[in-house]
């Protein structure tokens, strides 16, 4: 057994441990740090498959970035344990089935599918450079432009639609207008009452 | 690499749609509605190119985006029933008072993901295509926030549709991991190559039939059929009524068009198991969306298990995996877009007192009020039913057509009896419109000449009902 097969197999299992964990910890936070280290473990793995550029990239932007602000909203957000929790034992049953059903297909569409080819079906990747990041920029944006451009529209409706459903003023809340607080004038705050019984 | 021309009508609706985000921050409240102006004229510049495109075909522009014949004609068809759409849709929201330039700007979002849909020759791309689509619906549900129903349709069609694209991914991923590719065109080289015969289980077809039945269930998640319709009922009826009328027309074409495409380029070999698939999910979906549109009092509701009874039909039409079953089924496809655009459109136009309409029985006596919208809606639900004269006839004959030549004689008069279970929920509708008692608070927002316009023309295509037929059968002759 030499060490990549060791560092495969122990990274594997901290995987499948730790997404399990996301799923049944109690704990918000705790499910967001899991996924952390779940994201960190399938980064060793890219790692071992020569995805140098990607492995980085999965930990600067996932563990780094998105995963920070998402640990910061579910600090922020007062989230109720005991209403998460409560599904949970009822819908085990059901859970339990469709996993069996999907673990078994799986593992029978595995076993037959790779057990006794060892053939590379991949061909044709046009290779410029031993560099794992030049070969995916150049693919990136020459035959796949479109591709990219597309996920860049994607990200822009993403952005439109979030601040649409927003920052949208509901018609009960209670805001201050300031272009109405410095426009206003004396008549609008004051009313003279002429007294009726000094007369 | 691509060639960009070709590309000229995403291209026009996207720097329209950069340039009036832009420009709409700037507008004063009362001047937003320029911003829809500039829409429309984005759709109908978008139209001309795409006509315009038909001059220099191309087969394979290029591996990754295919500008044939067939997918300009459904981009045309989807263009032009969006500025339809947006038409209602503005004078809608205008009237109650919900006007805001981003929906028309999301709705272009949304036309740019089915125009990819169409065109694309790639799963990656597809999925764009799909997201592009999907996330622009979301929010556009979401948009009545005033409404707790708009909000939990939004959120349920959110989880359940991002469900959906998981399993569309992994179907994907394991194509990927069988033949090696993701184009459209080396996938079927590749499944083709293989060459089992169709009747035992070789290794590769397992893996194969995992993905396709992956893909599968993602689709009809995202058409709508039977056993993965939940959605439906919920999202019909809790977003507005034009949203509903977005929701339930351009974004099937798209989806059928990409059932299509993936069935019969991709997994044209595959074709007894994939048969298998759509013969349960169209029996399910006719039995499901007719029984149960029965017991539905809220009108959208009624249209949206009718819907799922509709895409019964049509997956019909797609089992059975002759031209003549997809010209039938595209056939199909049309008459129902067209016809719930003029269905929806027209309920968009009435008002219940303050609100629009939401039950059956708002519709009552309309006949009194409105008689030409009365003679309209019944027109509708007569070719929903399939009476003779109309579109929706045909539509109907073409595909009891194509299950008798395959010989599927049980199926078709499984779908006749089926049909006539149907005719009570539309007829029911024009009973109270024509028999029960005027209710005073029913009256129109707009004058609809658009709509006596539109539904004029519908009449006549369905006294010529071999234009679309041509129409139909040219486009799948050049898939």
């Amino acid at each position: 057994m030499n060490a990549e097969l060791i560092i495969f197999y122990l990274f594997s299992i901290f995987l499948i441990i730790s997404s399990m964990r996301v799923v049944i910890s109690n704990n918000p936070v705790k499910s967001a740090i899991y996924l952390v280290f779940s994201f960190f473990c399938s980064a060793v793995l890219w790692l071992l498959l020569g995805a140098e550029f990607l492995s980085v990239i999965l930990i600067l932007v996932y563990v780094g970035a998105v995963m920070v602000l998402f640990l910061f909203v579910v600090m922020m957000l007062d989230i109720n344990l005991s209403e998460i929790t409560s599904g949970f034992v009822k819908y085990l049953n059901e859970g339990i089935f469709v996993f069996i059903i999907m673990s078994a297909l799986l593992i029978l569409f595995f076993q037959n599918q790779f057990a006794d080819t060892n053939k590379n079906i991949i061909t044709e990747i046009i290779i410029i450079s031993d560099s794992n990041t030049k070969n995916l920029g150049y693919i990136l944006y020459t035959e796949y432009i479109l591709a990219f451009e597309i996920a860049a529209v994607i990200l822009l409706l993403g952005i439109i639609s979030a601040i649409t459903l927003t920052h949208k003023k509901k018609s009960d809340n209670k805001f201050q207008d300031p272009d109405m607080q410095v426009n206003v004038k004396k008549e609008d705050r004051i009313f003279i009452v002429k007294d009726e019984d000094s007369k | 690499m691509i060639n960009f021309l070709y590309i000229i009508p995403e291209i026009i609706i996207m720097t329209v749609l950069s340039f009036v985000i832009v420009l709409d921050s700037f507008f004063s409240k009362n001047n937003k509605k320029i911003s829809y102006y500039f829409v429309q004229l984005s759709l109908f510049l978008c139209s001309y190119y795409i006509i315009d495109n038909f001059n220099f075909l191309n087969k394979n522009t290029s591996n990754l985006y295919n500008t044939s014949i067939f997918s300009n004609i459904f981009k045309l068809f989807i263009t032009l029933s969006l500025a339809l759409i947006l038409h209602y849709t503005y004078k809608f929201l205008q009237y109650f008072k919900k006007y805001e330039s981003e929906y028309f700007m999301i709705a272009l979002f949304a036309l740019i993901g089915m125009m990819i849909m169409v065109s694309s020759e790639h799963l990656l791309l597809l999925y764009l295509g799909i997201e592009l689509l999907s996330l622009s619906l979301y929010s556009l549900i979401s948009f009545n926030r005033d409404s707790i129903f708009s909000s939990e349709a939004a959120i349920k069609y959110y989880i359940l549709g991002a469900i959906a694209s998981g399993f569309l991914l992994f179907g994907i991923s394991l194509i990927y991991g069988l033949t090696g590719s993701l184009y459209y065109v080396e996938i079927s080289n590749q499944i083709s190559s293989l060459n089992f015969s169709s009747s035992e289980y070789t290794l590769h077809a397992v893996g194969l039939i995992f993905a396709l039945t992956f893909i599968l269930i993602s689709l009809a998640f995202k058409f709508g059929a039977a056993p993965f319709h939940m959605w439906i009922p919920d999202v019909y009826h809790g977003s507005l009524i034009t949203t509903t009328l977005l929701l339930s027309t351009v974004p099937k074409i798209a989806v059928f068009i990409i059932i299509i495409k993936i069935i019969n380029s991709i997994f044209s070999n595959l074709y007894i198991f994939w048969a298998d698939i759509l013969f349960i999910l169209s029996i399910l979906s006719i039995i499901v969306g007719n029984v149960t549109a029965i017991v539905q009092t809220n009108i959208k509701r009624m249209l949206a298990y009718s819907t799922i009874a509709n895409i019964g039909f049509i997956l019909l039409g797609i089992f059975t995996g002759s031209i003549e079953g997809y010209k039938a089924a595209m056939f199909y496809t049309i008459t129902y877009v067209l016809f719930t655009i003029a269905a929806f459109g027209l309920l968009s136009e009435l008002k219940n007192g303050e609100s629009p309409i939401e039950e059956i029985t708002n519709l009552s006596g309309l006949n009194k009020q409105y008689p030409i919208l009365a003679f309209i809606f019944m027109l509708l639900m007569l070719s929903f039913i399939g009476i003779p004269p109309l579109l929706g006839f045909h539509a109907k004959l073409f595909i009891i057509q194509s299950l008798i030549l395959t010989s599927n004689i049980f199926l078709s008069i499984f779908a006749v009896l089926m049909t006539v279970i149907g005719s009570y929920y539309y007829l029911r509708v024009i009973k109270v419109m024509y028999f029960d008692n005027l209710d005073n608070k029913l009256s129109c927002i707009s004058t609809s000449y658009i709509t006596y316009l539109y539904v004029f023309l519908l009449v006549l295509l369905g006294l010529f009902p071999d234009i679309l037929g041509q129409i139909s059968y040219y486009s799948i002759s050049n898939l």
